[in-house]
């Protein structure tokens, strides 16, 4: 009985993870520029592969211990790597969606080229 | 700034510790063999690399321990919050968004609470943040609510600061 539990909570789990990657392609085409793509790509991705790897370890009950490690490699890594790319991305010149206001981060830029 | 580094041996155990529970995780099906064989290389291994791994030793399990049953509960909340709200954006036809970059204050002063707080910022909702200078974090917010400093940092890191005050202390 409460393996059929278990198992149907992973299925549950597994469907709420796809459906988030889902959306977060979804948000990568419709969302204007490369930082706005960047926040749906990181948060879905973040929560549909996590709730998938577990989902897949609650119904394969032997994985379950490596899922969840997997899982907190996800959570502290997937950040970073985003974090990295807008930085990168902004510094390089990507040009912010032109509706973007404030801008107080190019106040920053300006006054770090001005010291220079 | 940095508060004074742990004993060698406070650090060394800490990284035994560490390397042991890694060890029964990656080694899943639980056998005492594999117990004595953890133990050894998590002694050796533990040798080898207690400086690079962690300036605060021990002090750390507690900060675990914080981690798992406090900022954990909270950051599953904020994450499930931040999918629901790009998933409003996303499925809205008109797409409401209205981005901008802000910056936030953080009264935190440890170098790793501050990367705490820039990595749970990135996923609670709207919020990414791109870069830090000292005390400020700058934020790519992508329905800007508040553009003011002090307004913007209460919004934004609110309840994960008192979180990691309270880790790091």
């Amino acid at each position: 009985m409460l393996d059929l539990i278990l198992g149907w909570t992973g299925v549950v789990l597994v469907f709420v993870g796809v459906f988030f990657l889902f959306l977060g392609a979804l948000g990568i085409f419709r969302l204007p520029d490369l930082f706005n793509r960047l926040q749906a790509g990181t948060k879905a991705t973040t929560l549909g592969v996590v709730s998938t790897t577990i989902g897949v370890g609650l119904i394969a009950k032997g994985w379950l211990i490596f899922s969840l490690a997997l899982a907190i490699f996800l959570l502290m890594t997937n950040p970073i790597s985003s974090h990295a790319l807008g930085r990168a991305s902004y510094r390089a010149g990507v040009k912010p969606y032109k509706k973007t206001n404030p801008d107080l981060y190019s106040e920053k830029i300006k006054k770090e080229s001005d010291q220079k | 700034m940095e508060k004074i580094e742990a004993s060698s041996i406070n650090r060394y155990f800490y990284a035994v510790v560490l390397y042991f529970f890694l060890w029964i995780v990656l080694t899943y099906p639980f056998s005492i063999q594999e117990w004595e064989a953890g133990t050894a290389i998590a002694l050796i291994a533990a040798l080898l690399s207690y400086k690079q791994l962690s300036v605060s030793g021990l002090k750390n399990i507690k900060r675990i321990g914080i981690l798992l049953f406090w900022y954990l509960p909270v950051f599953i909340r904020e994450l499930i919050k931040a999918n629901l709200h790009v998933a409003g954006l996303v499925l809205n036809p008109k797409m409401p968004i209205k981005p901008g970059f802000v910056k936030i204050k953080t009264n935190l002063q440890s170098q790793v609470a501050r990367v705490w707080l820039a990595n749970s910022i990135t996923l609670t909702p709207g919020t990414l943040s791109i870069d830090i200078d000292g005390q400020y974090i700058y934020i790519h917010w992508i329905t800007v609510g508040s553009t003011d400093v002090e307004h913007a940092s209460e919004e934004i890191a609110g309840s994960f600061e008192k979180i990691l005050e309270v880790m790091f202390r």
